[in-house]
C-alpha cells in the first residue's frame, strides 16, 4: 500500500547510470545520493522485486525493466540490496533510512508500476555526509544485474 | 651518489638514517619489534646492496620488496628491526647499484604511465557516457585529478567514474572495507569519505568531509591508508 515501509527481509533494485558504474562491475556510492544539481530531489527511485509476487528473479528483474520508466542505457546495473541488511549496515552512522512504497499509477504512455518505491530522508544535495551514506549503502549491494 | 626515490606517499616523508640509502615502501612501521634472527644478521655487511621480501609483524598484507644499500650494521638494523626480513631468491650483489636502482625505478614508472594511460581511457568513456546522459565532465575537475594523481606517482589505479554535477570521483577499496574516495571538486578542493578498518577488529571509523591537497594526504597518514593506496 502506497507509503508503507518495505518489509527488512524484502529487496529493491535501484538503476545505476553507466557513469556510476565501475569497471569491476561493481556500483558506486554516487549512484546512492540525490542529484547536486536537483534541489527538488528528496528521495532515490527504487523497485521493490517482492511486490512481483510468484515470479523468480530474473521475471522480477524483467518486469523492472519493462516497466522503467526511464531510459535505461547499455552498461547500466541494476544494483539490488537487502532493505533489513542495507538499513543494519548505515545503522552506524545514520539512523532510519525508510525504504516507502510509492506505487506509480499509469499516466500517458506508461503502464502502472506496482513496485516503485523511494529511500527517503537522504541528506541533500553533493556533501560529504550524503557520500559517506551513498558510499556506504553501495557497500551493501548483495547483487548486480544488467539494466538492459 | 645515489639519491634517495621514493616509492609512497609515505616514504617521502619517512627519514632514512644517515649512511643508509632505501628504496621501496615504509607502510605499517612500528618500532616495537625485536632485531632479526641472528642467523640473516650474519649474512649482511656494510656497503652492500641487499634485495629484501620485508615482511611486516603483524599483517600478512604488508609486503614489500626493498633494496637496501647498507651503511653501517647498527643503523641497518635500527631502520629495519620492527620487520621479519627474508633474502628473497634474487639476493644480489649487482656490479652497478645505481643500475639496480634505476632499473626498479624504471619499472615503477612503467607501472605508473600504464595507470596513467588507464586513466585517460577511462575519463573518455566516462565523457562519452556523460554526453549520452545529458551532462557534461567538469573540467576543473579533471585538470584537478590529473594534478592530484600525478602529485602521488606510485598510486595503485582507482576505480573513476563521474557524477552528475560533473565531477570525477575516485575511489580505492578493499575486501576488508577499507574505502578511500575523492570527489575533485575544482579550485584545488576535494570531497573525500574514508572507512578504515581498525587493524585486526571489526571497528571500523568513518570520516567525510573537504580538504585541500595537502589536507587530503595528511588525513591518508593519519588513516593509515597508504597500503590501500599503494601498487
Amino acid at each position: 500500500m502506497t507509503g508503507d515501509n518495505l518489509p527488512g527481509d524484502n529487496h529493491v533494485v535501484r538503476y545505476a547510470k553507466p557513469t556510476s558504474v565501475r569497471t569491476d562491475g561493481k556500483v558506486g556510492g554516487s549512484a546512492f545520493c540525490l542529484r547536486a544539481n536537483r534541489p527538488d530531489d528528496t528521495s532515490l527511485s527504487v523497485n521493490w522485486l517482492e511486490c512481483f509476487r510468484n515470479r523468480t528473479k530474473d521475471e522480477q528483474l524483467a518486469e523492472v525493466r519493462r516497466l522503467a520508466r526511464l531510459k535505461m542505457r547499455e552498461g547500466g546495473r541494476l544494483a539490488e540490496l537487502n532493505i533489513g541488511a542495507t538499513k543494519q549496515h548505515v545503522r552506524t552512522v545514520f539512523d532510519g533510512l525508510p525504504f516507502i512504497h510509492k506505487p506509480l499509477a499509469a499516466e500517458d504512455e506508461f503502464e502502472a508500476d506496482p513496485s516503485h518505491s523511494e529511500i527517503t530522508g537522504l541528506s541533500q544535495g553533493n556533501s560529504p555526509e550524503s557520500e559517506l551514506i551513498g558510499d556506504m549503502i553501495a557497500q551493501s549491494i548483495n547483487a548486480v544485474y544488467p539494466a538492459v | 651518489m645515489i639519491s634517495e626515490q621514493s616509492s609512497s606517499t609515505l616514504a617521502s616523508d619517512y627519514q632514512l638514517p644517515p649512511l643508509l640509502i632505501g628504496y621501496g615502501s615504509t607502510s605499517g612501521f612500528d618500532s616495537d619489534q625485536d632485531k632479526p634472527p641472528e642467523k640473516m644478521k650474519k649474512d649482511l655487511s656494510p656497503y652492500q646492496a641487499f634485495r629484501l621480501r620485508v615482511e611486516a609483524p603483524r599483517s600478512d598484507a604488508n609486503l614489500d620488496v626493498f633494496t637496501v644499500i647498507g651503511g653501517d650494521e647498527k643503523n641497518f638494523w635500527s631502520f629495519f628491526k620492527p620487520w621479519d626480513l627474508h633474502f628473497s631468491d634474487d639476493f644480489t650483489h649487482p656490479t652497478s647499484l645505481q643500475a639496480l636502482f634505476m632499473a626498479e625505478f624504471a619499472e615503477k614508472q612503467r607501472n605508473s604511465h600504464q595507470v596513467w594511460q588507464a586513466y585517460k581511457v577511462r575519463i573518455e568513456d566516462l565523457r562519452s557516457d556523460a554526453e549520452l546522459d545529458g551532462f557534461t565532465l567538469n573540467e576543473a575537475s579533471e585538470n584537478d585529478f590529473w594534478s592530484f594523481i600525478l602529485s602521488m606517482p606510485f598510486a595503485c589505479k582507482a576505480e573513476l567514474v563521474i557524477l552528475d554535477n560533473g565531477n570525477l570521483r575516485i575511489i580505492w577499496d578493499d575486501e576488508d572495507g577499507n574505502h578511500f574516495g575523492l570527489q575533485f571538486l575544482g579550485d584545488r578542493k576535494l570531497q573525500y569519505v574514508i572507512f578504515q578498518r581498525r587493524m585486526g577488529t571489526n571497528h571500523i571509523s568513518r570520516v567525510a568531509g573537504q580538504d585541500t591537497f595537502d589536507g587530503v594526504k595528511r588525513q591518508v597518514r593519519a588513516f593509515e591508508l597508504e597500503t590501500l593506496l599503494q601498487v
